[in-house]
Protein backbone atom coordinates (compact mmCIF):
# COMPACT_ATOMS: atom_id res chain seq x y z
CA UNK A 1 0.00 0.00 0.00
CA UNK A 2 2.86 2.43 0.96
CA UNK A 3 4.58 1.61 -2.71
CA UNK A 4 1.07 2.52 -4.27
CA UNK A 5 0.51 5.85 -2.02
CA UNK A 6 4.10 6.81 -3.24
CA UNK A 7 5.51 6.35 0.60
CA UNK A 8 7.83 3.58 -0.17
CA UNK A 9 9.94 3.19 -2.87
CA UNK A 10 10.30 -0.66 -4.38
CA UNK A 11 13.46 -2.44 -3.71
CA UNK A 12 12.72 -4.10 -6.69
CA UNK A 13 10.50 -3.61 -9.74
CA UNK A 14 8.17 -0.35 -10.38
CA UNK A 15 4.76 0.88 -9.04
CA UNK A 16 3.24 3.13 -11.35
CA UNK A 17 -1.19 3.91 -11.19
CA UNK A 18 -1.79 4.49 -14.92
CA UNK A 19 1.48 4.97 -16.10
CA UNK A 20 2.77 7.30 -13.32
CA UNK A 21 5.37 6.84 -10.76
CA UNK A 22 2.96 7.52 -7.42
CA UNK A 23 6.74 8.43 -5.71
CA UNK A 24 7.28 11.35 -7.77
CA UNK A 25 3.75 12.70 -9.51
CA UNK A 26 2.58 14.85 -6.73
CA UNK A 27 -0.93 15.57 -9.19
CA UNK A 28 -1.57 11.92 -9.13
CA UNK A 29 -2.05 12.13 -5.15
CA UNK A 30 -5.03 13.63 -5.64
CA UNK A 31 -6.71 10.78 -7.04
CA UNK A 32 -5.93 8.59 -3.83
CA UNK A 33 -7.84 8.24 -1.08
CA UNK A 34 -6.12 6.72 2.24
CA UNK A 35 -7.03 5.44 5.39
CA UNK A 36 -4.14 4.43 7.36
CA UNK A 37 -4.50 1.64 9.78
CA UNK A 38 -2.34 3.67 12.83
CA UNK A 39 -3.99 7.23 14.17
CA UNK A 40 -2.85 10.46 12.43
CA UNK A 41 -4.61 12.98 13.87
CA UNK A 42 -3.96 16.70 14.65
CA UNK A 43 -5.52 16.27 17.75
CA UNK A 44 -6.20 19.43 18.57
CA UNK A 45 -8.22 20.22 15.46
CA UNK A 46 -12.25 19.72 15.55
CA UNK A 47 -13.70 16.63 13.25
CA UNK A 48 -14.57 19.49 10.85
CA UNK A 49 -11.27 21.40 11.18
CA UNK A 50 -9.81 17.99 10.31
CA UNK A 51 -11.10 17.07 7.19
CA UNK A 52 -10.96 20.41 5.98
CA UNK A 53 -7.26 20.90 6.65
CA UNK A 54 -6.92 18.31 4.16
CA UNK A 55 -9.52 19.51 1.38
CA UNK A 56 -7.99 22.82 1.20
CA UNK A 57 -4.63 20.70 0.61
CA UNK A 58 -6.70 19.32 -2.44
CA UNK A 59 -7.60 23.17 -3.86
CA UNK A 60 -10.83 23.76 -2.24
CA UNK A 61 -11.31 27.05 -0.64
CA UNK A 62 -12.00 27.37 2.88
CA UNK A 63 -15.77 28.36 2.92
CA UNK A 64 -16.05 25.46 0.50
CA UNK A 65 -14.09 22.66 2.66
CA UNK A 66 -15.92 23.53 5.87
CA UNK A 67 -19.51 22.38 4.26
CA UNK A 68 -17.94 19.47 2.36
CA UNK A 69 -16.37 18.27 5.48
CA UNK A 70 -19.62 19.17 7.83
CA UNK A 71 -21.56 17.14 5.07
CA UNK A 72 -18.86 14.15 4.57
CA UNK A 73 -19.10 14.02 8.74
CA UNK A 74 -22.70 13.93 8.79
CA UNK A 75 -22.95 11.06 6.57
CA UNK A 76 -21.08 8.87 8.44
CA UNK A 77 -22.86 9.85 11.48
CA UNK A 78 -20.88 12.53 13.01
CA UNK A 79 -23.11 15.57 13.24
CA UNK A 80 -23.22 16.21 16.57
CA UNK A 81 -18.99 15.30 17.48
CA UNK A 82 -17.44 17.35 14.30
CA UNK A 83 -17.21 20.81 16.38
CA UNK A 84 -15.32 18.66 19.14
CA UNK A 85 -11.98 18.10 19.15
CA UNK A 86 -10.55 14.76 17.83
CA UNK A 87 -8.55 13.84 21.13
CA UNK A 88 -12.19 13.81 22.68
CA UNK A 89 -12.95 11.07 20.00
CA UNK A 90 -13.57 7.36 20.76
CA UNK A 91 -11.80 5.08 18.29
CA UNK A 92 -15.26 4.60 16.36
CA UNK A 93 -15.13 8.09 16.41
CA UNK A 94 -11.83 8.41 14.56
CA UNK A 95 -12.23 5.94 12.15
CA UNK A 96 -15.19 7.52 10.63
CA UNK A 97 -13.17 10.81 10.94
CA UNK A 98 -10.19 8.95 8.81
CA UNK A 99 -13.06 7.78 6.01
CA UNK A 100 -14.52 11.08 5.87
CA UNK A 101 -10.84 12.91 5.61
CA UNK A 102 -10.19 9.99 2.93
CA UNK A 103 -13.47 10.09 0.48
CA UNK A 104 -13.77 14.07 0.93
CA UNK A 105 -11.82 14.84 -2.39
CA UNK A 106 -13.89 12.44 -3.85
CA UNK A 107 -10.64 10.41 -4.93
CA UNK A 108 -10.99 7.37 -7.48
CA UNK A 109 -8.87 5.10 -5.79
CA UNK A 110 -9.09 4.40 -1.95
CA UNK A 111 -6.65 2.81 0.20
CA UNK A 112 -7.59 1.24 3.27
CA UNK A 113 -5.53 -0.24 5.38
CA UNK A 114 -7.34 -2.73 8.15
CA UNK A 115 -10.63 0.25 8.28
CA UNK A 116 -12.28 -1.99 10.51
CA UNK A 117 -9.49 -2.05 13.52
CA UNK A 118 -11.45 -1.87 16.91
CA UNK A 119 -14.59 -0.48 15.49
CA UNK A 120 -17.92 -1.83 16.95
CA UNK A 121 -20.00 -3.81 15.01
CA UNK A 122 -22.70 -0.72 14.62
CA UNK A 123 -19.78 1.30 12.89
CA UNK A 124 -18.33 -1.63 11.07
CA UNK A 125 -21.86 -2.33 9.41
CA UNK A 126 -21.68 1.58 8.58
CA UNK A 127 -18.21 1.88 7.04
CA UNK A 128 -18.93 -1.71 5.30
CA UNK A 129 -22.13 -0.18 3.45
CA UNK A 130 -20.10 3.23 2.52
CA UNK A 131 -16.96 0.99 1.06
CA UNK A 132 -19.85 -1.28 -0.74
CA UNK A 133 -21.41 2.24 -2.25
CA UNK A 134 -18.07 3.82 -3.33
CA UNK A 135 -17.30 0.56 -5.28
CA UNK A 136 -20.80 0.63 -6.72
CA UNK A 137 -19.71 4.09 -7.54
CA UNK A 138 -16.91 2.90 -9.76
CA UNK A 139 -14.11 3.62 -7.31
CA UNK A 140 -11.26 1.24 -7.32
CA UNK A 141 -10.96 -0.03 -3.34
CA UNK A 142 -7.50 -2.01 -2.12
CA UNK A 143 -8.88 -2.89 1.17
CA UNK A 144 -5.69 -4.82 3.63
CA UNK A 145 -7.30 -6.58 6.79
CA UNK A 146 -6.58 -9.75 8.81
CA UNK A 147 -10.32 -9.80 9.88
CA UNK A 148 -10.64 -12.25 6.46
CA UNK A 149 -14.54 -12.97 7.55
CA UNK A 150 -14.70 -8.58 6.41
CA UNK A 151 -12.78 -8.73 3.36
CA UNK A 152 -15.15 -12.21 2.42
CA UNK A 153 -17.95 -9.69 2.63
CA UNK A 154 -17.00 -6.91 0.50
CA UNK A 155 -14.63 -8.59 -2.05
CA UNK A 156 -14.42 -11.27 -4.64
CA UNK A 157 -10.67 -10.12 -5.57
CA UNK A 158 -8.06 -10.69 -2.92
CA UNK A 159 -4.55 -11.17 -2.64
CA UNK A 160 -3.10 -13.18 0.00
CA UNK A 161 0.27 -11.75 1.70
CA UNK A 162 2.60 -13.62 4.12
CA UNK A 163 6.18 -12.46 4.79
CA UNK A 164 5.90 -9.73 1.93
CA UNK A 165 5.41 -12.97 -0.24
CA UNK A 166 2.14 -13.03 -2.52
CA UNK A 167 0.72 -16.68 -1.73
CA UNK A 168 -2.31 -16.28 -4.08
CA UNK A 169 -4.45 -13.65 -6.28
CA UNK A 170 -7.69 -14.14 -7.01
CA UNK A 171 -11.42 -15.28 -6.02
CA UNK A 172 -11.93 -17.63 -3.46
CA UNK A 173 -12.96 -20.44 -6.14
CA UNK A 174 -9.45 -19.99 -7.95
CA UNK A 175 -7.39 -19.73 -4.56
CA UNK A 176 -9.20 -23.50 -3.88
CA UNK A 177 -8.40 -24.82 -7.39
CA UNK A 178 -4.63 -24.03 -6.04
CA UNK A 179 -5.03 -27.19 -3.43
CA UNK A 180 -6.94 -29.61 -5.61
CA UNK A 181 -5.38 -32.16 -3.89
CA UNK A 182 -6.99 -30.48 -0.14
CA UNK A 183 -10.10 -31.72 0.74
CA UNK A 184 -13.10 -29.96 0.70
CA UNK A 185 -16.91 -30.33 2.68
CA UNK A 186 -19.89 -29.16 0.47
CA UNK A 187 -22.83 -28.82 2.33
CA UNK A 188 -26.12 -28.89 0.47
CA UNK A 189 -29.52 -28.65 1.80
CA UNK A 190 -32.63 -29.91 0.02
CA UNK A 191 -35.98 -27.83 -0.07
CA UNK A 192 -37.68 -30.61 0.84
CA UNK A 193 -35.93 -32.90 3.73
CA UNK A 194 -37.31 -36.13 2.71
CA UNK A 195 -35.18 -36.08 -0.62
CA UNK A 196 -31.66 -36.43 1.80
CA UNK A 197 -31.58 -39.75 1.27
CA UNK A 198 -32.22 -40.11 -2.14
CA UNK A 199 -29.78 -37.09 -2.78
CA UNK A 200 -27.12 -38.74 -0.53
CA UNK A 201 -27.11 -42.01 -2.75
CA UNK A 202 -27.22 -40.35 -5.62
CA UNK A 203 -24.07 -37.96 -4.30
CA UNK A 204 -22.24 -41.27 -3.68
CA UNK A 205 -22.11 -42.55 -7.25
CA UNK A 206 -20.32 -39.32 -8.07
CA UNK A 207 -16.49 -39.95 -8.72
CA UNK A 208 -15.40 -36.70 -7.61
CA UNK A 209 -17.20 -37.66 -4.21
CA UNK A 210 -14.83 -39.34 -1.60
CA UNK A 211 -17.75 -39.41 1.71
CA UNK A 212 -21.19 -38.60 2.29
CA UNK A 213 -22.71 -38.09 5.60
CA UNK A 214 -26.15 -37.16 6.02
CA UNK A 215 -27.68 -34.70 8.56
CA UNK A 216 -30.70 -33.88 9.80
CA UNK A 217 -31.37 -30.71 7.48
CA UNK A 218 -28.23 -32.02 4.93
CA UNK A 219 -26.05 -33.44 3.09
CA UNK A 220 -22.36 -33.02 3.56
CA UNK A 221 -20.00 -34.85 1.43
CA UNK A 222 -16.09 -34.63 1.05
CA UNK A 223 -14.44 -34.15 -2.30
CA UNK A 224 -10.65 -33.75 -3.39
CA UNK A 225 -11.65 -32.49 -7.16
CA UNK A 226 -14.39 -29.55 -5.77
CA UNK A 227 -14.40 -28.08 -9.51
CA UNK A 228 -15.88 -31.48 -10.78
CA UNK A 229 -17.89 -32.01 -8.33
CA UNK A 230 -19.82 -28.40 -8.67
CA UNK A 231 -19.51 -29.02 -12.82
CA UNK A 232 -21.64 -32.23 -12.32
CA UNK A 233 -23.84 -31.04 -9.73
CA UNK A 234 -26.91 -29.21 -11.69
CA UNK A 235 -27.27 -31.94 -14.34
CA UNK A 236 -27.19 -34.26 -11.73
CA UNK A 237 -29.63 -32.61 -9.40
CA UNK A 238 -32.06 -31.76 -12.57
CA UNK A 239 -32.31 -35.39 -13.10
CA UNK A 240 -33.39 -35.85 -9.72
CA UNK A 241 -35.63 -33.65 -9.80
CA UNK A 242 -34.24 -32.42 -6.09
CA UNK A 243 -34.63 -28.43 -5.70
CA UNK A 244 -31.86 -27.22 -3.30
CA UNK A 245 -32.06 -24.22 -1.07
CA UNK A 246 -28.31 -24.02 -0.51
CA UNK A 247 -25.16 -25.00 -0.84
CA UNK A 248 -22.08 -24.36 1.06
CA UNK A 249 -18.74 -25.05 2.08
CA UNK A 250 -18.45 -25.15 6.03
CA UNK A 251 -14.73 -24.51 6.92
CA UNK A 252 -13.87 -23.33 3.98
CA UNK A 253 -14.11 -19.50 4.30
CA UNK A 254 -11.28 -16.98 3.42
CA UNK A 255 -9.67 -17.84 6.75
CA UNK A 256 -9.02 -20.94 6.82
CA UNK A 257 -8.21 -20.49 2.60
CA UNK A 258 -5.30 -18.47 3.76
CA UNK A 259 -4.54 -21.29 6.95
CA UNK A 260 -4.08 -23.77 4.53
CA UNK A 261 -1.96 -21.52 1.96
CA UNK A 262 0.22 -20.34 4.89
CA UNK A 263 0.49 -24.40 5.87
CA UNK A 264 2.05 -24.94 2.49
CA UNK A 265 -1.02 -27.55 1.73
CA UNK A 266 -0.81 -26.03 -2.03
CA UNK A 267 2.93 -27.61 -2.17
CA UNK A 268 1.66 -31.49 -0.87
CA UNK A 269 0.98 -34.08 -3.25
CA UNK B 1 4.95 24.36 -13.98
CA UNK B 2 2.27 27.00 -14.03
CA UNK B 3 3.08 31.04 -14.47
CA UNK B 4 4.73 32.92 -10.85
CA UNK B 5 1.47 34.27 -10.64
CA UNK B 6 -0.20 30.83 -10.66
CA UNK B 7 2.16 29.17 -8.67
CA UNK B 8 2.04 31.70 -5.96
CA UNK B 9 -1.65 31.67 -5.65
CA UNK B 10 -1.46 28.22 -5.34
CA UNK B 11 1.15 28.16 -2.36
CA UNK B 12 -1.39 30.85 -0.93
CA UNK B 13 -4.51 28.45 -1.25
CA UNK B 14 -2.77 25.59 -0.13
CA UNK B 15 -0.19 27.36 2.36
CA UNK B 16 -2.38 29.25 3.96
CA UNK B 17 -4.42 25.90 6.68
CA UNK B 18 -1.20 25.65 7.42
CA UNK B 19 0.58 28.75 8.39
CA UNK B 20 -2.90 29.33 10.25
CA UNK B 21 -2.39 25.76 12.13
CA UNK B 22 1.32 25.99 12.47
CA UNK B 23 1.27 30.02 14.27
CA UNK B 24 -1.97 28.57 16.67
CA UNK B 25 -0.11 25.79 17.66
CA UNK B 26 3.36 27.27 18.15
CA UNK B 27 1.89 30.05 20.00
CA UNK B 28 -0.49 28.43 22.34
CA UNK B 29 2.36 25.35 23.22
CA UNK B 30 3.10 25.07 26.78
CA UNK B 31 7.13 26.33 26.36
CA UNK B 32 6.23 29.26 24.17
CA UNK B 33 4.27 30.45 27.01
CA UNK B 34 6.00 29.76 29.65
CA UNK B 35 9.02 30.97 27.94
CA UNK B 36 7.64 34.90 27.22
CA UNK B 37 6.23 34.54 30.91
CA UNK B 38 9.41 33.91 31.77
CA UNK B 39 11.02 36.28 29.49
CA UNK B 40 8.89 39.30 31.20
CA UNK B 41 10.54 39.06 34.38
CA UNK B 42 12.82 42.18 33.91
CA UNK B 43 9.51 44.17 33.66
CA UNK B 44 9.56 43.66 37.59
CA UNK B 45 13.13 44.45 38.12
CA UNK B 46 12.09 47.97 36.28
CA UNK B 47 9.21 48.42 38.04
CA UNK B 48 10.90 47.56 41.32
CA UNK B 49 14.12 50.27 40.17
CA UNK B 50 10.84 53.07 39.78
CA UNK B 51 9.72 52.09 42.96
CA UNK B 52 13.50 52.46 44.81
CA UNK B 53 14.50 55.93 43.09
CA UNK B 54 11.14 57.77 42.71
CA UNK B 55 12.15 60.35 44.95
CA UNK B 56 15.65 60.71 43.17
CA UNK B 57 14.66 61.31 40.25
CA UNK B 58 14.92 65.20 38.79
CA UNK B 59 13.51 66.36 35.43
CA UNK B 60 15.36 68.77 33.66
CA UNK B 61 14.46 70.99 30.32
CA UNK B 62 16.68 70.32 27.96
CA UNK B 63 16.15 72.03 24.17
CA UNK B 64 12.32 72.17 24.97
CA UNK B 65 12.40 68.51 26.17
CA UNK B 66 11.70 67.17 29.47
CA UNK B 67 14.67 64.59 30.65
CA UNK B 68 14.80 62.73 33.49
CA UNK B 69 18.16 62.61 35.41
CA UNK B 70 19.17 60.07 38.48
CA UNK B 71 22.25 60.91 40.01
CA UNK B 72 22.80 63.19 37.44
CA UNK B 73 23.10 60.90 34.78
CA UNK B 74 20.30 60.59 32.16
CA UNK B 75 17.99 58.35 32.95
CA UNK B 76 17.05 57.41 29.18
CA UNK B 77 20.53 56.44 28.44
CA UNK B 78 21.02 54.02 31.24
CA UNK B 79 17.85 52.32 30.64
CA UNK B 80 18.40 52.45 26.96
CA UNK B 81 21.99 50.54 27.80
CA UNK B 82 20.19 48.23 30.65
CA UNK B 83 17.75 47.19 27.76
CA UNK B 84 20.55 46.91 25.07
CA UNK B 85 22.34 44.68 27.24
CA UNK B 86 19.25 42.19 27.62
CA UNK B 87 18.64 42.39 24.28
CA UNK B 88 21.88 42.06 22.40
CA UNK B 89 23.81 39.94 25.06
CA UNK B 90 21.17 37.65 26.78
CA UNK B 91 17.89 37.34 24.62
CA UNK B 92 18.94 37.19 20.97
CA UNK B 93 22.12 35.20 21.34
CA UNK B 94 20.46 32.79 23.83
CA UNK B 95 16.68 33.04 24.10
CA UNK B 96 15.81 33.28 20.51
CA UNK B 97 17.19 30.23 19.43
CA UNK B 98 15.80 28.09 22.24
CA UNK B 99 12.32 29.14 21.21
CA UNK B 100 13.00 28.58 17.67
CA UNK B 101 14.05 24.85 18.39
CA UNK B 102 11.32 24.28 20.57
CA UNK B 103 9.18 26.25 17.63
CA UNK B 104 10.31 24.04 14.97
CA UNK B 105 9.91 20.61 16.83
CA UNK B 106 6.36 21.70 17.29
CA UNK B 107 5.72 22.36 13.71
CA UNK B 108 7.32 19.65 12.18
CA UNK B 109 8.59 16.65 14.71
CA UNK B 110 5.15 16.69 15.76
CA UNK B 111 3.52 15.74 12.51
CA UNK B 112 6.11 12.53 12.35
CA UNK B 113 4.98 11.81 16.13
CA UNK B 114 1.57 12.39 14.95
CA UNK B 115 2.11 10.40 11.87
CA UNK B 116 0.30 13.42 9.37
CA UNK B 117 3.48 13.28 7.60
CA UNK B 118 2.11 10.51 5.71
CA UNK B 119 -0.96 12.17 4.97
CA UNK B 120 0.79 15.27 3.95
CA UNK B 121 2.85 13.60 1.71
CA UNK B 122 0.16 11.57 -0.06
CA UNK B 123 -1.76 15.09 -0.52
CA UNK B 124 -1.53 16.33 -3.81
CA UNK B 125 1.23 19.41 -2.65
CA UNK B 126 4.88 19.61 -3.27
CA UNK B 127 6.91 19.86 0.42
CA UNK B 128 7.96 23.35 0.06
CA UNK B 129 4.62 24.26 -0.38
CA UNK B 130 4.31 22.99 3.25
CA UNK B 131 7.91 23.60 4.59
CA UNK B 132 7.40 27.17 3.22
CA UNK B 133 3.82 28.39 5.97
CA UNK B 134 5.61 26.27 8.67
CA UNK B 135 8.84 28.50 8.26
CA UNK B 136 6.75 31.77 8.03
CA UNK B 137 5.03 30.64 11.02
CA UNK B 138 8.55 29.19 12.97
CA UNK B 139 9.18 33.05 12.31
CA UNK B 140 6.63 35.07 13.41
CA UNK B 141 5.78 32.08 16.17
CA UNK B 142 9.45 33.21 17.18
CA UNK B 143 9.20 37.11 16.50
CA UNK B 144 6.02 37.49 18.54
CA UNK B 145 7.12 34.97 21.55
CA UNK B 146 10.27 37.02 21.98
CA UNK B 147 9.20 40.68 20.11
CA UNK B 148 6.35 41.07 22.52
CA UNK B 149 8.20 40.42 26.04
CA UNK B 150 11.08 42.49 24.92
CA UNK B 151 8.99 45.33 23.80
CA UNK B 152 7.30 44.93 27.42
CA UNK B 153 10.45 45.45 28.58
CA UNK B 154 11.58 48.23 26.77
CA UNK B 155 8.50 50.48 27.58
CA UNK B 156 8.90 49.36 31.00
CA UNK B 157 12.19 50.43 31.30
CA UNK B 158 12.05 53.40 29.26
CA UNK B 159 9.24 54.62 30.72
CA UNK B 160 11.17 55.47 34.23
CA UNK B 161 12.90 58.28 31.48
CA UNK B 162 9.03 59.71 30.44
CA UNK B 163 7.99 60.37 27.07
CA UNK B 164 11.21 61.97 25.97
CA UNK B 165 13.17 58.59 26.81
CA UNK B 166 10.58 56.38 25.03
CA UNK B 167 10.85 58.27 21.80
CA UNK B 168 14.39 58.61 22.02
CA UNK B 169 15.69 55.29 21.77
CA UNK B 170 12.66 53.76 19.09
CA UNK B 171 16.17 53.16 17.06
CA UNK B 172 17.18 50.85 19.64
CA UNK B 173 13.78 48.91 19.62
CA UNK B 174 13.24 48.61 16.11
CA UNK B 175 17.43 47.50 15.69
CA UNK B 176 16.63 44.63 18.46
CA UNK B 177 13.34 43.88 16.89
CA UNK B 178 14.90 43.81 13.56
CA UNK B 179 17.52 41.43 14.43
CA UNK B 180 15.10 39.35 15.77
CA UNK B 181 13.39 39.12 12.99
CA UNK B 182 15.70 37.68 11.49
CA UNK B 183 17.26 35.43 13.84
CA UNK B 184 14.11 34.09 13.99
CA UNK B 185 13.74 33.26 10.36
CA UNK B 186 17.44 31.61 9.99
CA UNK B 187 17.37 29.67 13.28
CA UNK B 188 13.97 28.81 12.08
CA UNK B 189 15.23 27.48 8.87
CA UNK B 190 18.12 25.96 10.30
CA UNK B 191 15.86 23.37 12.74
CA UNK B 192 13.53 22.56 10.53
CA UNK B 193 15.96 21.05 8.78
CA UNK B 194 17.82 18.95 11.56
CA UNK B 195 14.10 18.04 12.50
CA UNK B 196 13.92 16.39 8.81
CA UNK B 197 17.10 14.78 9.00
CA UNK B 198 17.03 13.41 12.29
CA UNK B 199 14.96 11.16 14.70
CA UNK B 200 15.88 12.98 17.79
CA UNK B 201 15.76 16.37 17.00
CA UNK B 202 15.44 18.45 20.13
CA UNK B 203 18.74 17.32 21.37
CA UNK B 204 20.66 17.56 17.98
CA UNK B 205 19.41 20.97 17.79
CA UNK B 206 20.55 21.87 21.34
CA UNK B 207 24.03 20.39 20.22
CA UNK B 208 24.14 22.58 17.34
CA UNK B 209 23.32 26.08 19.33
CA UNK B 210 25.70 24.96 22.56
CA UNK B 211 28.55 23.78 20.34
CA UNK B 212 28.48 25.80 17.33
CA UNK B 213 26.34 28.70 17.78
CA UNK B 214 27.47 29.98 21.29
CA UNK B 215 31.14 28.04 21.24
CA UNK B 216 32.18 29.38 17.70
CA UNK B 217 30.44 32.66 18.53
CA UNK B 218 33.99 34.65 19.26
CA UNK B 219 36.98 35.26 17.10
CA UNK B 220 37.22 33.97 13.46
CA UNK B 221 35.40 31.13 13.11
CA UNK B 222 32.43 33.15 14.24
CA UNK B 223 31.73 33.90 10.27
CA UNK B 224 30.22 30.55 10.27
CA UNK B 225 27.81 31.20 12.81
CA UNK B 226 24.11 32.56 12.19
CA UNK B 227 25.20 35.06 15.35
CA UNK B 228 27.77 36.81 13.57
CA UNK B 229 25.51 37.94 10.78
CA UNK B 230 23.06 38.86 13.24
CA UNK B 231 25.39 41.22 15.15
CA UNK B 232 26.84 42.37 11.74
CA UNK B 233 23.20 43.53 10.68
CA UNK B 234 22.89 45.18 14.18
CA UNK B 235 25.76 47.11 15.04
CA UNK B 236 25.32 50.45 12.50
CA UNK B 237 21.86 50.72 14.27
CA UNK B 238 23.56 50.77 18.10
CA UNK B 239 26.18 53.44 17.15
CA UNK B 240 24.27 55.79 17.79
CA UNK B 241 24.23 54.45 21.57
CA UNK B 242 28.25 54.30 21.22
CA UNK B 243 28.18 50.31 20.73
CA UNK B 244 31.63 49.41 19.08
CA UNK B 245 32.25 46.38 17.33
CA UNK B 246 34.31 45.31 20.26
CA UNK B 247 30.96 45.34 22.71
CA UNK B 248 29.51 43.09 20.21
CA UNK B 249 32.38 40.30 19.96
CA UNK B 250 32.72 41.50 16.08
CA UNK B 251 36.56 41.80 16.48
CA UNK B 252 39.75 39.38 16.74
CA UNK B 253 43.12 40.46 17.60
CA UNK B 254 45.68 41.52 15.12
CA UNK B 255 48.74 40.20 15.35
CA UNK B 256 50.08 43.86 16.37
CA UNK B 257 48.07 43.39 19.30
CA UNK B 258 45.10 45.19 18.56
CA UNK B 259 41.53 44.47 17.92
CA UNK B 260 40.20 44.71 14.46
CA UNK B 261 36.48 44.42 13.77
CA UNK B 262 35.53 41.47 11.26
CA UNK B 263 32.23 42.94 10.92
CA UNK B 264 30.62 41.90 7.84
CA UNK B 265 28.54 44.55 5.88
CA UNK B 266 24.83 44.58 7.14
CA UNK B 267 23.59 44.26 3.62
CA UNK B 268 25.93 41.59 2.83
CA UNK B 269 24.48 39.84 6.66
CA UNK B 270 21.19 40.06 5.35
CA UNK B 271 21.85 38.03 1.99
CA UNK B 272 23.90 35.38 4.15
CA UNK B 273 20.94 34.96 6.41
CA UNK B 274 18.21 34.60 3.51
CA UNK B 275 20.50 32.67 1.66
CA UNK B 276 21.29 30.29 4.52
CA UNK B 277 17.76 29.74 4.96
CA UNK B 278 16.77 29.36 1.72
CA UNK B 279 18.92 26.50 1.64
CA UNK B 280 18.01 24.93 4.62
CA UNK B 281 14.62 24.59 3.39
CA UNK B 282 15.40 23.39 0.42
CA UNK B 283 17.36 20.63 1.57
CA UNK B 284 14.48 20.02 4.20
CA UNK B 285 11.67 19.87 1.23
CA UNK B 286 14.38 17.28 -0.96
CA UNK B 287 14.60 15.23 2.47
CA UNK B 288 11.01 15.33 2.59
CA UNK B 289 9.99 14.51 -0.75
CA UNK B 290 12.63 11.39 -0.48
CA UNK B 291 11.78 10.01 3.00
CA UNK B 292 10.28 6.83 3.15
CA UNK B 293 7.50 5.49 5.35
Amino acid sequence: MKLVLGLARPSLGRVSVDGRNPASDWKLRSRFGFVPEYDCFYDHMTGRDYVAFFLQLQGVTLAEAGERAAALLDDVGLVEAMERRIRTYSHGMRQKTKFARAVAHDPDILVLDEPFQGTDPTTRRLLMERIRKWASEGRTILLSSHILHDVEALTDSIVFLSGGQVLAVGDRHAIQKLMPHVRQKVRLTPIDAGQRPQLARLLLEQPSVEGVSLQRDWVEIDTSDAEAFHHALPSLLRKAKIAIQAIDSPGEDLEALYEKLVGGEQWEA
Amino acid sequence: MGSVGEELARLLQVGRPVFLDGIRQFLLARSTLIIAALLLTPCLLSGWYWYDTRGDVETQVIDGEEVRTYDGEELHTFMAKVFYGLAFHIYLPLVVALVALLGAAELLDSEFRQKTMQLLRTSPVRMYEILLPKLLAGTLGTFVAVGLPLTGIYLALLVNAGSFGLREHLPLLGAALGTLLLASLAYSGIFLLINALVRRPLPVSLVYWLVWEVMLANGGSQRFTVMHYLRSFALPRLDYLGIVAEDLNLTIESTSGELVSIATDPLQAVAVLLALTAVGILLTARLLERKQF
